[in-house]
């Protein structure tokens, strides 16, 4: 288990500092909105973690809700592993009310590494994207090191399965699953054939250094139509019309062959068969998409409120602008279909077998 | 920070973080300042010979 509380203990705790926040988080910690995916996160402190000292000893001390979780940033004091809930507005409501209790940021915050946990091992062309939807979709672009990614899973003493190397992207390693939030299944009538529990027992695909609100919602969005595309789900559609508009993007670019990199690693990685080998393949890659963001930002920054005016200048927009265009429209798809669903639930009930009558 | 340099060349700095411009708000631009509306002089018809408040055309006896 990689914590040992419930997290009705932890809103109690936050409960004085965000009433408000925490009423919210309890009514709305199961609900899956939209046919998204559940959501769980890790806080990883680069600092000394002294601002969260005083919850873990309410929450039973370091023993039962640090230390039982072997796994954490390579240069963390700390990685606090926070209970899953439904949806990304709730775990960003998690993170502001323990921002409030401790009165410290987690948010933007330099010493802290959000890891968003997505449930389902995506395999590794989605996990590649997914990766890259989050780098390029990120209000605060972050120019990374290869140790930007060492964790304590990196590379055992001896070689392990468990092996994850140093990626942005990383698969669980057979750890805790709450399988129980509901998953919006193949159309039934045109309706979501909505299931009690998710439609597989475990894995789970990592993005580790999240650091906004709008980062925890791009991961959750790209998260769900992958997953939804490999797993037959309601959003399968868009998942399909995403992936190849999100290749369309980077052949634009000509970035088509990044993807093509080690960005996760598993037990079954054929490409890597020494985890350093995928590590450096794989940071040549995010060096290139690196580079390429930072002079788009340049260029941006340069034309400055030309690029913004409402005639748009000559030439691309650029490919953060083609990002943030593609997320914003598949974020709206989804909200405009899920929002039709529940005015006509006035005229038939979306079929849920697990509702009770 | 990340100090970054060729030698015997200025080195360069490069900021670990860097705020994605889409996303940065934009200075609005200021409001342009108002004109103070020009004098439009009225058209008086050619003949006018009813007093105000009596209507034109027809009258009560």
């Amino acid at each position: 288990m990689s914590y040992r509380y419930q997290l009705e203990d932890l809103l109690y705790l936050l409960y004085p500092a965000a009433p408000a926040i925490v009423d919210a988080i309890s009514t709305n910690r199961r609900r899956v909105e939209h046919g998204l995916l559940s959501v769980g996160l890790k806080i990883h402190c680069l600092g000394d973690g002294a601002q969260f000292n005083e919850i873990v000893s309410e929450l039973g001390g370091a023993q039962n809700v640090l230390e039982v979780n072997r796994y954490k940033n390579e240069y963390a004091s700390l990685c606090w592993v926070l209970p899953p809930v439904g949806n990304a507005r709730t775990a960003i409501q998690l993170l502001e009310a323990i921002e409030l209790a401790t009165k410290s940021n987690i948010f933007n915050n330099d010493d802290i590494q959000i890891q968003v946990c997505s449930p389902n091992r995506l395999a590794p062309r989605y996990a590649a994207l997914l990766a890259i939807a989050f780098y390029l979709g990120s209000d605060v672009l972050r120019l990374y090191t290869l140790g930007d990614f060492a964790t304590t899973f990196s590379k055992f003493h001896h070689a392990s399965k468990y092996d994850r190397g140093k990626r942005l992207v990383l698969y669980d390693a057979a750890g805790d699953f709450d399988k129980d939030f509901k998953w919006w299944g193949l159309p039934f009538h045109g309706r979501p054939f909505v299931l009690t529990q998710l439609p597989f027992d475990n894995g789970r695909t990592d993005i580790l250094t999240a650091k906004s609100k709008l980062d925890i919602q791009n991961i959750n969005l790209v998260a769900s139509l992958f997953c939804h595309l490999e797993e037959d789900g309601f959003w399968f559609q868009f998942g399909m019309q995403f992936e190849n508009d999100i290749r369309s993007l980077l052949k634009r670019h000509q970035l088509e062959h990044i993807p093509g990199a080690p960005w996760v690693r598993s037990e079954h990685s054929p490409k890597d068969a020494l985890v350093e080998h995928g590590d450096d393949a794989f940071m040549l890659a995010m060096q290139e998409l690196m580079s390429y963001t930072l002079e788009d930002v340049i260029r941006v920054n340069r034309l400055g409120k030309h690029y913004f005016s409402e005639k748009t200048p000559d030439g691309p927009m650029g490919i953060l602008w083609d990002m943030k265009t593609l997320l914003q429209k598949y974020r709206a798809k989804i909200l405009e279909k899920s929002n039709l669903l529940q005015r006509g639930k006035k005229d038939g009930e979306v079929h849920d077998p697990g509702a009770s009558a | 920070m990340t100090r970054a340099h060729q030698p015997n060349s200025n080195p360069i700095q490069i900021p670990q973080t860097v705020p994605n411009p889409l996303y940065t708000p934009q200075p609005s631009p200021a409001p342009a300042p108002e004109r103070t509306p020009e004098r439009v002089p009225e058209k008086v018809p050619s003949k006018v010979d009813h007093s105000p408040g009596e209507t034109r055309g027809f009258s009560f006896v």
